[in-house]
């Protein structure tokens, strides 16, 4: 199989040179040694972007990661035209599995896309692979996006029941301004995979109404790992186009829609034994928002309904040698609503949300005999299930005083989950001859948090409990072959819900364009969900170890911790460090699988007469927590040295600006794999990028 | 605030509307019996019937009716008996088979079953010898029939020789294989002069179905075929985790759980010398 290749070349890795060594103890070393004294010394608090709605979090460097600004998202980048999950992974909050260079999925505090809810202005999207190979950020482009919210735990119970938290992406959309027309063309190159990457955006903003479309194109090759090594199946094309308009009924009601369609061909997946020949994705919405007036109370009403599909042709078509071909097609679809007030009155901040959707997931597998007459194999992998949710979210934040800040949400789910195809049911009912085809639960959230804002320092802690109900192949799999541990997985449709109880805390300390963020996450969960070996049962897929059932571990507990400083160097010069390490365990002391080691990054930023430099370090230390017992492999310790440059040019006075982005990602070549990499395939190597963006 | 409310009903109704659609009940079998031959005797009028409009290869359920001149009402009849007999240029032989008894089903004069071994075809043909007691007069009548041939990988009958005797296992449900569990049911007969058979009772038949086409993996919580009831038939759960084509790899095991027929399927043993194909 094309895995057992790349652990060979994890040997070569290891060589480490000694500029690598020597680079990692400095930066220790920076990082120990720091003096208190010195980041006290100046004044001015560093404040990301605010212009999130008022009613967001009012400390949202501590809590809310917001991680590009409402529009210019390609100021804040180090490669303007880097796609979402590179965006994504600057947070500390998230690690990103890699399966390939396309699609990657995000983990929230550890923990993987089963467990977080991602949305796309709060509508409620579910995956159609069986593979994880197509999380919902891989259906947007950075051009749709104003802003990625990332809240952490409970502190996301607003988008759905979940344990880790959640990414909300924001859409981006102009205002009634009667700015005209304006925009933003890109073209842009990347060299270890041949990516050329081409797109325009088009805003046309007037009183009464505004429309906004774009279309960015992708297109990529096999890319190199470090030392020239082309990783086979890691190509990929992706087209996205993105509409949005609004219109002015009056000055306080305001109607929306908006289309997002996203469709990926040929994307290959080097770490799984399957590629994609077709992903698509269809994403609508309707939107009505209401201001009132002279409402003492009601700030702001909105309504949406949504409907978005979600298609995803799974196959082995390309691959050579496979002992028998096979197709995974899986489908998505969900409709759902929310109406949402935000109120206002005294001392409170009220949101109050009431939400439901309905998804229908499919997902089957054929095989195709060798023997030319023989009937196709078949069967459903994912049995039609029908899961239909409705919660009731509510949130009071209290100004105590214009220090103390008090934050309470609730939120309480009912869901519905049925199996629909009557061979799936059949099919399952060989492991479990007693389930019902339906089953409910009802799910609950509760977060409480105290936040205080002093002059220089921001202190915010707070615990929180949650529960969530298995996804669909948790609870209703069938043969699911997990390429990272070899097994065959089967679902259990009585699982219990898995509860989390969390506390969180987080720590800053500005001043003078300096600043220090520590912020730590504690998970205690019970009924934690995860696949246990069966004895007697084996496996169906070719080469896999055996089957492994979803069940409910009694806990285990989860602990992330970043600390992250900023320095102001000079007026132009700028160092900003992170450090972040993540530790994963079950009830009998087991490491838990993709659980961050030690890692770092470090960058200097430079920026003067409309240049911007970064010259930054990022690595990890040797994952030695890994988790060997449910079927984890050694990592190395990497470091990686990247470097860009972008100049603004102004054209015909202010009104135009061209953008050049050049930079070079792994300068060194270095051939590494993380923790998160799929089967451990080796990342990028040298990876030059270049490119334009005209705003206009 | 009107529009507010206008849009607020509209979103609830998607929702509601796109409410799970009702699904169709379980599929009724109609349990009727079809004519497959009628034949014309000196007195009275014969008609063979069976589950499908035709025999096949395998397991064959039969019900006769030997009925008056006019075709109207069922006559009274004694002492059934018969006997399946294969014409081949070069011999003939019987096939395992039940005795003939009276039908439980008021409809119906006799019961029993055949199990054809192979089909007829231009040169072999098959006859059923019926015999009855009419009117205290023995009647003998022979009947031609037609036996179908299975499509390839639908075995599903085997014979073996043990300690002299000729042992035949045939798979009578499930007929219509589906995907999960199934009721596999199979008679086992055994027979020292190829004419008179008898029904074995007490032993147990172990079963390990297989897919060839995908490195013959196995399906799990299978059970093996045991007697469930007086009627000889050996009774067992069959799980098909996949459409598409399956070998049910069998051991004859005997009442004193000695395995006298059949093989442990391994990674080197493909098959067991004894088994039943599938395919749906
Ligand atoms: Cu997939």
């Amino acid at each position: 199989m094309s895995h057992k290749k790349y652990s060979k070349n994890n040997k070569t890795t290891r060589k480490r040179s000694v500029i690598n060594i020597f680079l990692y103890i400095f930066l220790l070393l920076i990082y120990l040694a720091f003096p208190h004294h010195y980041l006290s010394a100046q004044n001015n608090i560093v404040k990301e972007s605010k212009d999130t709605a008022e009613y967001t979090h009012k400390s949202i460097h501590l809590d809310e990661i917001t991680i590009f600004g409402k529009t210019e998202l390609y100021t804040e980048s180090k490669n303007q035209l880097a796609d979402i999950n590179k965006y994504i992974e600057g947070s500390n909050s998230i690690n990103m599995i890699k399966r390939g260079a396309y699609a990657w999925e995000p983990m929230i505090n550890g923990m993987g896309s089963e467990r977080s809810n991602i949305t796309i202005d709060g509508m409620h999207i579910f995956s159609a692979c069986t593979d994880k190979m197509d999380p919902i950020t891989s259906y947007v482009e950075v051009t749709n996006l104003s802003s990625v919210d990332i809240a952490s735990g409970q502190k996301g119970n607003e988008h759905g029941m979940s344990i880790s938290g959640s990414i909300n992406l924001v859409r981006k959309k102009s205002d009634f301004n009667m700015k005209g027309t304006s925009g933003h063309a890109f073209i842009g190159y990347e060299s270890a995979n041949k990516q050329k990457i081409t797109g325009i955006a088009l805003e046309n903003s007037h009183k009464k109404y505004f429309t906004d479309i774009s279309f960015t194109y992708r297109n990529a090759a096999n890319y190199k790992a470090g030392g020239n090594l082309e990783i086979p199946f890691s190509q990929f094309t992706k087209y996205n186009a993105s509409a949005i308009g609004g219109y002015k009924l009056t000055d306080h009601h305001i109607i929306e829609g908006s289309i997002i369609y996203d469709h990926a061909v040929d994307v290959g997946y080097p770490a799984l034994p399957m590629d994609v020949a077709t992903a698509k994705a269809g994403i609508f919405s309707a939107q009505y928002n209401y201001f009132p007036k002279d409402n003492p109370f009601i700030h702001e009403w909105k309504t949406k309904v949504y409907y978005n599909s979600i298609t995803h042709i799974m196959d082995d078509t390309k691959r050579p040698d496979v002992p028998v071909r096979m197709d995974m097609p899986g489908w998505s679809k969900t409709g759902g609503f929310y109406t949402q007030v935000h109120l206002k009155r005294a001392k409170h901040r009220i949101n109050a949300k009431l939400s439901g959707y309905q998804n229908a997931s499919l997902a089957e597998m054929t095989m195709y005999p060798n023997q030319g007459d023989e009937k196709d194999m078949f069967m459903l992998t994912w049995p039609d299930v029908l899961s239909s949710q409705t919660q009731l979210y509510l949130r009071d934040q209290i100004h105590l005083t214009s220090s103390v800040q008090l934050d309470f949400s609730g939120s309480l789910a009912y869901q519905h989950a049925k199996i629909r195809d009557e061979s799936g049911f059949e099919n399952l009912k060989i492991f479990y001859p007693d389930i019902k085809s339906s089953n409910n639960r009802l799910l609950k959230s509760l977060n409480a948090n105290v936040l205080y804002d002093f002059s220089n320092i921001e202190l915010s802690f707070g615990t929180g409990y949650g529960e969530r109900a298995p996804d669909v192949s948790e609870g209703y799999g069938f043969y699911l072959f997990n390429s990272f541990d070899k097994y065959d997985y089967i679902g259990s449709p009585s699982l219990p819900n898995e509860t989390s109880l969390e506390s969180n805390l987080a720590i800053s300390y500005q001043k003078n364009g300096h600043s220090l963020k520590l912020k730590g996450d504690y998970f205690h969960i019970r009924n934690h969900i995860i696949g246990k070996p069966i004895d007697g049962i084996n496996s169906m897929t070719i080469g896999a170890k055996g089957v492994k059932m979803y069940t409910a571990l009694d806990f285990a507990n989860l602990f992330s911790t970043s600390l992250e400083g900023k320095v102001s160097l000079k007026e132009y010069l700028k160092w900003k460090s992170s450090l972040s390490y993540r530790i994963g365990r079950d009830n009998e002391k087991h490491n838990l699988p993709l659980i961050q080691p030690f890692s770092y990054n470090s960058e200097l930023e430079f920026s003067k007469n409309q240049y911007t430099m970064h010259l930054a370090v990022e690595g990890a230390a040797k994952h030695k927590a890994i988790s060997t017992y449910y079927g984890e492999s050694p990592v190395n310790d990497y470091l990686l040295l990247n470097l860009s440059l972008r100049k603004a040019f102004n054209l015909q006075g202010y009104s135009k600006q061209l953008y050049i982005n050049v930079g070079v990602d792994n300068l060194l070549d270095r051939r590494y794999t993380t923790f998160a990499d799929w089967n451990r395939i080796p990342q990028m190597g040298r990876n030059i990028f270049t490119n334009l963006m005209f705003t206009f | 605030m009107k529009r507010l409310y206008i849009f607020l009903i509209a979103a609830m109704t998607v929702y509601l509307s796109a409410c799970e659609k009702n699904t169709e009940g379980p599929e009724e079998t109609i349990h009727s019996l079809k004519l497959v031959e009628s034949y014309e005797g000196s007195n009275e009028h014969i008609e063979i019937y069976s589950q499908s409009k035709t025999l096949q290869v395998g397991y064959n359920k039969i019900w006769i009716k030997i009925l008056d001149k006019a075709q109207e009402n069922l006559v009274q009849v004694d002492q059934g008996f018969w006997r399946p007999v294969m014409h081949m240029p070069s011999m003939q032989h019987s096939s395992p088979h039940s005795s003939l008894v009276k039908s439980t089903d008021p409809d119906f004069t006799f019961e029993g079953y055949v199990v054809f071994t192979m089909a007829s075809d231009e040169k072999s043909y098959w006859e059923l010898l019926v015999e009855y007691t009419y009117n205290q007069n023995s009647v003998t009548e022979t009947i031609g029939l037609k036996v179908n041939s299975l499509p390839k990988r639908h075995k599903n009958v085997q014979s073996f020789a043990y300690e002299n005797e000729e042992y035949t296992i045939a798979l009578i449900d499930p007929k219509k294989p589906k995907m999960g569990s199934n009721i596999i049911s199979a008679v086992l007969l055994k027979s020292s002069d190829h004419e008179k058979y008898e029904e074995v009772n007490g032993w147990e038949i172990d079963l390990d179905p297989r897919m060839p086409s995908m490195d013959n993996h196995d399906s799990p919580n299978n059970k093996n075929l045991i007697q469930k009831n007086d009627k000889g038939e050996y009774i067992g759960t069959l799980n098909l985790s996949m459409s598409g084509y399956w070998r049910l790899n069998l051991k004859i095991i005997d009442s004193h759980k000695n395995v006298i027929k059949g093989e442990k399927v391994t990674k080197e043993n493909e098959k067991s010398s004894v088994y039943f194909e599938l395919e749906f």
